[in-house]
C-alpha cells in the first residue's frame, strides 16, 4: 500500500499530468461555450416539458396548445407594438421582428427567441412521427450490401441484424417510444453534441492521459536510470505491478474527474431535468446524418438517463482497455516517448483500417470492431447509426474480446519482463 | 554462502563471461579487471538484473532467481552508474528505496538518519539532489545500499568520485561491515582493494584469471620488481626495453620502477623492490 501510494503521489504530482488535465478542462469548457447561443431555447423546451409532460398524446397537445397560443398572442402584441401594423402570419411577423432591422430591446429579443423556439417546437412535435414513416432498415441494409459488393458471409451476418432492427423500428412505432418530447434534433443536435462532441472529447482526453500516465509510471525507473536500484530491492520487478495499479487507478480517476466537472457544467447550462425519461429513439431526436435525417434506433428501449449512464459505463470500459494496452506497451518498450509514439501509430492504424479495407467480407467488416473505431462513433454506441456497427454485440464484443486480448498480452509481457535482462 | 557455478553469459554472439566459478563467504572480495572484462556483468548477475546463459548462482544452496524476494531482501547493491530522482532530497530518495526494500516507515526514518549521518550528508538531507556533486550522489548511493543492513553487499566502483578522506572513511566502514557479511566490490582503484579486500579476484579474457587471498596476490611478482636510476638521455632506451611500472624525473635523472622476469636481464645497479597489487594489476593486464 505504501508503495502504491507513493506511485500514485508521483503520478498525481507530475507536471504534465496537471497541465494536461487543466488544458482538457478548459477545452471542454470551450466546447460547451460553443453551444451557449442555444441555451435559452434549450432551457425553454425543458421548461415546456415540465408543463406538458414528455409523452406526446392528447393531453400533451392540449397543454402545449395553450403555451403556443400564449406565444402567438405575445408575438402579435410585440409585432403590433413594434410595427404599428395589424397581425399577420406567424412566420411573417417573426421575419419582420428579426430580419428587418427593427430596433428591439434585450428583453424584446429574448421574447422573440422564446416565441420562435415555442413555435418551432410546435412544428417539430407536429412532424415528429414522420421520421419513422417509411423508415425501412431492411431496404437501407440491402442497398449497403449491394454498394460494397458484400459476399455471402457478410450478407448472412448482417441481414438478420437488419431484420432485428426493423422489428425494433416497428416496436418504436407501436409502443409509443417515438412519441416522447426531446430537443428537436434537426435544430439543436443535442444528442450529437453530448455524445459525439463532449463525450468523445472526454474519452479521447482520458485515453491520452491514461496512456501517458501508464507509460510514464511503468517506464519511470528506466527513464531515470534507477532500475538497477529499484528492481534489486525486495519488491524487485513486482514494482511494475504497483506502478500498473497506481496508473490504472489514475486512468479511471481521470474520466471520473473530467466527467465530474464537465457534465455538471453542461447540465447546469443546458437543463434536462424534465427530459430524463424521454426516449432516445423518439422522433424528435432524429438528426441530420450525412444527406439524410435519421432517428437513433437503439437496440433496446432506453431513456435519455439510461443512455447517458450506459454510455458513461462504456467509456470507462474502453478507458480500461486503453490503459491495459498502454501497460503492455510500457513493459515491452522501456522508453516512454517511443512507447507513446508506437501506441499512437497503432491507434491511427486501427482507426484507418476499417475505412481502408472495403467491407466486402465479414472479417473485413469486423475490423471496425476495435476500441479506436468505437471511440470514433461515440454517438452510435447503443444505436444503429452508420454502417460500422450494425449488430447489437458491437460494444460487448469490443469490451470482452479486447479486454481478454489485453489480459493475455499483459500475462505474456509480465512473464517476459520477469526474465528479461535489465 | 554465495556460489557461482560454471556461469557463462552471452549477449548474442558476444561472450561476456565464460564458465565462471566462485564462492563467497564472509569478508571483502575485490574484483579487479579492466573495462569490458565482465565485472559489471558478473555483479548484475549476482543481483538478478541479468540471468546466466548457462550455469547457476546459488545462495545457501538455493538458486537465487527462484528465491526471488527472499534473496533480494538480503542484498545491498550500488551500481556503477545509478540514476536518482533529481527533485528528490536524499531523505525522500532513501525513504522510497526503504519502502521498496520492505523496511517499515519508522525503521526507515531511523536508518535514513543514521546513514545520512554516516555519509556526512545530514546537513543537506532535505536539499534537492539535482544540486549535488558527483561525490555527494555517490555517498547517497552508498547509503541506500546499506539501508536494509544487507547480508550481501555488492558495490560496483563505490569510491568513484569520493575525495581521499571520504574514501578512507568508506574503506574503514566496509572493513567493519565485512565481519559478518559478504562484501563484493569492483574498482579500478587498486589501493581500495589492497587496503580492505580479504580475497582478490582477477578476471581476464572473460574468465577468472586468479582468485586468491590478498597476501598471496603479490607473490607472483616476488623478486621481479626493481628500482633503478638512469641518466635522462638513456631513459627512452631503458623504457623501451623494460616493463615499466612507474617513471619519475629528478635532477637530470630518471627513476624507474620496473618488472624484470629474467634475473640475467636485471641491470647491475638495480635494487629489488616489494611488489604491490597495482604492480600485479599492470602485469596481469599488460596486453590490454
Amino acid at each position: 500500500m505504501n508503495i502504491f501510494y507513493r506511485q500514485l503521489r508521483r503520478i498525481l504530482g507530475a507536471p504534465f499530468f496537471l497541465f494536461l488535465l487543466a488544458a482538457f478542462l478548459l477545452w471542454n469548457g470551450f466546447l460547451i461555450s460553443q453551444k451557449m447561443p442555444m441555451q435559452r431555447e434549450i432551457n425553454l423546451i425543458n421548461d415546456i416539458a415540465g408543463q406538458t409532460g414528455i409523452h406526446i398524446n392528447a393531453d400533451f397537445h392540449q397543454k402545449f396548445q395553450k403555451i403556443a397560443d400564449a406565444s402567438e398572442a405575445d408575438l402579435r402584441t410585440l409585432y403590433q407594438a413594434k410595427t404599428k401594423q395589424a397581425p399577420a402570419d406567424d412566420q411573417k411577423m417573426l421575419y419582420a421582428l428579426t430580419e428587418t432591422g427593427l430596433p428591439l430591446t434585450g428583453s424584446e429579443q429574448d421574447r422573440v427567441r422564446d416565441i420562435s423556439a415555442t413555435l418551432n417546437l410546435g412544428n417539430a412535435v407536429q412532424n415528429h412521427a414522420e421520421i419513422y414513416n417509411g423508415f425501412d432498415i431492411n431496404k437501407r441494409g440491402t442497398y449497403f450490401l449491394k454498394e460494397v459488393g458484400a459476399d455471402a458471409s457478410l450478407t448472412s451476418f448482417l441481414k438478420p441484424n437488419y431484420a432485428k432492427l426493423q422489428q425494433r423500428v416497428e416496436q418504436i412505432r407501436q409502443d409509443g417510444e417515438m412519441d416522447t418530447l426531446f430537443f428537436p434534433g434537426t435544430t439543436y443536435a443535442m444528442h450529437s453534441f453530448l455524445y459525439n462532441t463532449l463525450l468523445k472529447s472526454i474519452l479521447m482526453e482520458s485515453a491520452i492521459l491514461g496512456v501517458l500516465v501508464m507509460l510514464y509510471s511503468v517506464s519511470f525507473e528506466f527513464m531515470h536510470g534507477t532500475q538497477a536500484l529499484t528492481y534489486t530491492t525486495r519488491r524487485g520487478r513486482m514494482l511494475t505491478l504497483d506502478q500498473f495499479g497506481a496508473s490504472l487507478f489514475t486512468g479511471l480517476l481521470v474520466p471520473l474527474f473530467l466527467l465530474g466537472v464537465t457534465l455538471p457544467v453542461y447540465f447546469s447550462k443546458f437543463h434536462y431535468s424534465n427530459l430524463w425519461d424521454s426516449i432516445v429513439s423518439c422522433g424528435m431526436n432524429a438528426e441530420r446524418n450525412g444527406m439524410e435525417i435519421a432517428p437513433y434506433v437503439t437496440w433496446e428501449p432506453m431513456t435519455i438517463r439510461q443512455y447517458l449512464w450506459t454510455s458513461i459505463a462504456i467509456l470507462f470500459g474502453l478507458q480500461v482497455i486503453f490503459c491495459l494496452f498502454a501497460f503492455v506497451t510500457a513493459v515491452l518498450c522501456r522508453n516512454s516517448y517511443i512507447g507513446f509514439l508506437g501506441y499512437a501509430l497503432i491507434s491511427m492504424a486501427l482507426l484507418a483500417l476499417p475505412s481502408m479495407i472495403s467491407p466486402r467480407s465479414l472479417p473485413a467488416y469486423l475490423t471496425a470492431c476495435n476500441p479506436i473505431t468505437a471511440w470514433s462513433i461515440c454517438r452510435a454506441w447503443l444505436t444503429q447509426v452508420g454502417s460500422a456497427a450494425v449488430y447489437p454485440q458491437y460494444i460487448p464484443a469490443i469490451l470482452c474480446c479486447w479486454g481478454l486480448l489485453s489480459v493475455v498480452l499483459i500475462t505474456f509481457s509480465l512473464r517476459h519482463f520477469r526474465r528479461r535482462d535489465l | 554462502m554465495l556460489t557461482v557455478q560454471n556461469v557463462t553469459k552471452r549477449f548474442g554472439k558476444f561472450t561476456a563471461l565464460q564458465d565462471i566459478s566462485l564462492e563467497f563467504s564472509h569478508g571483502v572480495y575485490g574484483l579487479l579487471a579492466p573495462n569490458g572484462a565482465g565485472k559489471t556483468t558478473l555483479m548484475k548477475m549476482l543481483v538478478t538484473l541479468l540471468f546466466p546463459t548457462s550455469g547457476q548462482i546459488l545462495y545457501d544452496g538455493a538458486e537465487i532467481s527462484s528465491m526471488g524476494s527472499k534473496y533480494r531482501e538480503k542484498l545491498g547493491y550500488l551500481p556503477q552508474d545509478f540514476g536518482y530522482y533529481r527533485n528528490n532530497s536524499p531523505r525522500q530518495y532513501l525513504h522510497y528505496l526503504a519502502a521498496l526494500k520492505g523496511i517499515d516507515r519508522k525503521e526507515a526514518e531511523k536508518r535514513t538518519e543514521e546513514l545520512l549521518d554516516m555519509v556526512a550528508l545530514s546537513d543537506v538531507k532535505d536539499k534537492k539532489m539535482k544540486k549535488f556533486s558527483g561525490g555527494m550522489i555517490q555517498r547517497v548511493g552508498i547509503a541506500q545500499a546499506m539501508l536494509n543492513q544487507p547480508e550481501i553487499l555488492i558495490l560496483d566502483e563505490p569510491t568513484a568520485g569520493l575525495d581521499p578522506k571520504e574514501r578512507v572513511r568508506f574503506r574503514n566502514l566496509l572493513a567493519e561491515l565485512s565481519k559478518d557479511r559478504i562484501v563484493i566490490l569492483s574498482t579500478h582503484i587498486v589501493s581500495d582493494i589492497e587496503c580492505i579486500a580479504n580475497q582478490v579476484i582477477f578476471i581476464k579474457d572473460h574468465e577468472v584469471y586468479c582468485n586468491t587471498d590478498r597476501d598471496s596476490v603479490c607473490t607472483v611478482l616476488q623478486n621481479k620488481v626493481f628500482l633503478c636510476t638512469v641518466p635522462e638521455e638513456a631513459s627512452d632506451d631503458f623504457e623501451n626495453s623494460h616493463f615499466i611500472l612507474s617513471r619519475r624525473e629528478e635532477a637530470g635523472q630518471t627513476h624507474f620502477r620496473f618488472i624484470c622476469e629474467n634475473q640475467a636481464d636485471v641491470p647491475p645497479d638495480a635494487e629489488i623492490s616489494t611488489p604491490n597489487m597495482e604492480d600485479v594489476f599492470l602485469y596481469v593486464y599488460r596486453e590490454e
